[in-house]
């Protein structure tokens, strides 16, 4: 942190770096999914489970044809294998592992495992079929991504819009009326539970006895395919207005305070005091000296919005009912349905991992005085 | 404002952190004695860290007494056959641990108050030692008590009384007379009104006395969620920032393998397994909160290290373990207690939040469960709806106001 290298940084160390912070991702990764493994697993009931209940309705009332079937369903999907480490392979009297030598065995004994099986398939992109409606996984958390991403681009962009002006604002008046009462209404937002705001904002403004200006539900009307072009836009745009200020005020409120905080460090430098003894007009002093500066460590705060966003849309996509991935998470794990949950929380966490890179990477580009050691 | 403390029973600047009257100011010492104002002058100085502080004590208060506060027992009960006091013999093991905590803190607090007048040639040492093993004892005495507390089951049944189909010389209700969960199947969905100040439920149920016999749970989960969130944060952050090299890679990946695990997830698979008490729900909570307070006190650790006054202590040949509990931990503190009262209202949001989406057990009654539960009434009862949420919203408030006057009063950089 230190040491200050020459400005621009040069493109292969940058390179090199981000390469670098990409490759300790990996056992990052690797750990997150085994965790996840490991705790889908542990929890009783599996989707053979499920599909026994369906069977004792749909066959006979003998018992011994649903055991069967649940262990075909349990080999069928390979849930009859050791989680993490086979160590099947060294008792005698498997079948299966007969012919293999000491080191057939002790290769099978890491890789015919559930989850180094799960892993193989991935390293191929493979993430197979959802054990509901037997659809690629893949497909279904593209679709739910899409939904989640257009939530998060805009509140993302609303937050960052919103809560630099407000910072920069609170802190240029400084003391008076105007930053007390940005002040308080920041930190009455930054400690409102947002399930009780989202069910407020249904209650008041979406039906119920009172208000009945938005949408309570769903991302767009029944009838949303027959409006054309623009009237599906303005249903969609009508339908976002009450789970994006769920997903926004709460960033914001941390994001304007981070803004007034730097703002304020940044005012009390020696070139702001430089800048002013220039004459410069206070304007162009806040806006072109003060302004510039306070506002790169912010950037890098990104990467503290996302793991938020990522979780707390779960509660609002509930709520609101909107097909997104935190939605999807949940409602597969009710169903146990373990590719998807796999896939969610490996493409999830991926992103999340990125998007700290990324900020890093930013913090690099925007402040020459940090090194890459 | 300028306070000089007494050498009474102040500890060392900056390591106390707020509670109760410690710091007191001797106005007679001043001018000879030109300390720093401790943390709690600081902090006492604002007006708003105290408004939180009031409003968590309040809602302990509300904890502790809540059978005194809300129940379908009288308090006192005076008829032809003597006096009697029903909420006593109802209370269970829980009411009274709560109320033997209530009695041990206003000793204690009493205790701070009392000791430096009565016994002035104390020294500070002594005093702490005084108060530390009157608590000691308190606590042992609740444990005998509660651990062997009879659970009685109770047949009689006091609502006549407060219906007005019976009556007795003196029968004194608390001053919500209805029981959390009556289940009386008539007034239902009344709107807050003077018998009902927040309304009644589906079952015809007072919200307002589910809500203070929820209070309990929140102000359980934030404090037991930290404990353990500081156990392991303090822990594998000043491990990771002392000793450098392999340790801290390690430590900095587990904290990102916890940072990017979505929470709900962990609670809702754990509670499939384990029996549905809400302490699991905050042992998960302190579980994945802890790299917050790891990355702090790393930073602080990797900051103090090679300080002199490290140097020195390892000059003197002490142990690792000690330089990090004696010397380093007391000097990182600061910043990790603060995140800890912020991580209190986060970990209130979390429950309230999942519990909300109906994780977790059913039997707890926390102000999120009771959202949960109302949420299908939502459209024709507002005050389901708000009040409960409010509460929420209020500790939240009360303890982000005492973490900023901590934060002020504790690390005078951040002041402005």
């Amino acid at each position: 942190m230190t040491e200050i290298t020459g400005f621009p940084l040069k493109t292969g160390d940058m390179l090199r770096y981000i390469l670098k912070r990409l490759l300790i991702a990996i056992p990052t990764l690797i750990g997150i999914t085994i965790v996840t493994f490991c705790i889908i697993q542990l929890a009783p009931g599996d989707p053979a489970d499920k599909s026994e209940e369906e069977s004792v309705v749909a066959t006979t009332f003998s018992g011994q044809v649903t055991r069967e079937v649940v262990e075909r369903t349990r080999q069928l999907y390979g849930l009859d294998k050791p989680l993490l480490v086979n160590t099947r392979v060294w008792e005698s009297d498997r079948e299966e592992y007969k012919e293999l030598g000491f080191f057939g065995r002790l290769g099978a004994m890491f890789t015919d495992a559930q989850y180094p099986i799960w892993l193989g398939r991935i390293v191929t992109w493979d993430f197979g079929s959802s054990y509901q409606d037997h659809r690629p996984v893949t497909d279904k958390v593209w679709e739910a991504f899409k939904v989640s991403l257009l939530f998060q681009v805009v509140s993302i962009a609303l937050i960052y819009l919103i809560a630099i002006p407000l910072g920069v604002l609170s802190a240029v008046k400084r003391g008076t009326g105007t930053d007390r009462v940005i002040s308080l209404m920041l930190f009455l937002l930054y400690s409102l539970p947002n399930f009780w705001v989202a069910t407020l904002l249904i209650v008041f403004l979406a039906g119920g006895e009172f208000l009945d200006i938005f949408p309570p539900q769903d991302l767009s009307s029944s009838d949303a395919a027959a409006m054309g072009g623009m009237g599906w836009f303005f249903d969609r745009l009508w339908h976002m207005i009450l789970p994006v200020i769920c997903l926004t005020y709460g960033g914001l409120a941390s994001l304007s305070r981070y803004a007034r905080s730097g703002m304020l460090e940044v005012v009390g430098q020696d070139y702001i005091l430089t800048a002013r003894a220039k004459g410069l007009s206070e304007r162009q002093v806040i806006v072109k000296h003060a302004f510039r500066n306070s506002v790169l460590p912010i950037i890098t705060l990104l990467a503290t919005l996302l793991p938020a966003l990522i979780g707390g849309s779960v509660i609002v996509e509930t709520i609101f009912n909107i097909p997104g991935m935190g939605r999807l998470l949940f409602d597969s794990f009710l169903a146990r349905d373990y590719p998807v949950i796999m896939a969610v929380a490996f493409f999830s966490s991926g992103l999340v991992l990125l998007g700290m890179i990324l900020s890093d990477v930013l913090y690099l580009l925007v402040d020459p005085r940090i090194s890459l050691e | 404002m300028t306070g000089i403390e007494k050498p009474g029973l102040d500890k060392p600047d900056g390591l106390s952190n707020g509670g109760g009257a410690s710091g007191r100011v001797d106005l007679q010492n001043a001018g000879n004695d030109q300390r720093r104002p401790t943390t709690w002058v600081r902090f006492r100085g604002r007006k708003s860290p105290m408004i939180g502080l009031v409003l968590l004590g309040v809602l302990f208060v509300i904890a502790a007494l809540a059978p005194f506060l809300a129940g379908n027992r009288p308090i006192l009960f005076i008829d032809g056959e003597g006096l009697e006091l029903p909420v006593f013999g109802a209370f269970t093991q829980e009411d009274f641990f709560w109320f033997a905590s209530f009695i041990t803190a206003l000793l204690v607090l009493g205790c701070f108050r009392l000791l430096p007048r009565t016994c002035p040639n104390l020294s500070p040492g002594h005093g702490r030692r005084v108060i530390l093993g009157l608590l000691g004892l308190a606590v042992a005495v609740t444990m005998v008590i509660g651990f062997s507390w009879p659970e009685r089951l109770i047949h009689d049944d006091f609502t006549p009384y407060r219906d007005g189909g019976r009556e007795a010389s003196l029968c004194v209700f608390p001053p919500v007379c209805y029981a959390p969960t009556e289940v009386p199947l008539t007034n239902t969905l009344d709107s807050p009104s003077f018998s009902h100040f927040f309304g009644t439920d589906r079952q015809g149920d007072d919200v307002l006395s589910r809500m203070i016999h929820g209070t309990r749970i929140s102000l359980l989960v934030a404090v037991t969620a930290i404990l353990v969130c500081m156990a392991i944060g303090i822990a594998l952050g000043a491990a990771a920032g002392y000793f450098g090299g392999w340790i801290d890679a390690f430590v900095l990946r587990l904290i990102e393998v916890v940072t990017c695990f979505p929470a709900f997830f962990a609670v809702l698979a754990v509670l499939a397994f384990l029996p549905p008490r809400i302490f699991w729900v905050m042992l998960i909570i302190g579980l994945l909160r802890w790299p917050g307070v790891a990355r702090l006190t790393r930073g602080e650790f990797l900051r103090l290290r090679d300080w002199e006054f490290v140097t020195a202590a390892r000059a003197m040949g002490l142990s690792n373990r000690r330089i990090m509990a004696r010397h380093i931990l007391p000097n990182a503190l600061a910043p990790v207690i603060v995140s800890a009262t912020f991580g209190m209202a986060g970990a209130i949001l979390i429950e309230s939040g999942l519990s909300f989406l109906g994780i977790g057990p059913a039997s707890c009654q926390s102000w999120g469960r009771l959202l949960s539960e109302f949420r299908p009434y939502f459209d024709v009862a507002w005050w389901l709806s708000v009040f409960p949420g409010a509460s929420i919203f209020i500790t939240v408030i009360a303890l982000n106001l005492v973490g900023e006057g901590l934060r002020d009063a504790l690390d005078p950089r951040l002041r402005e």
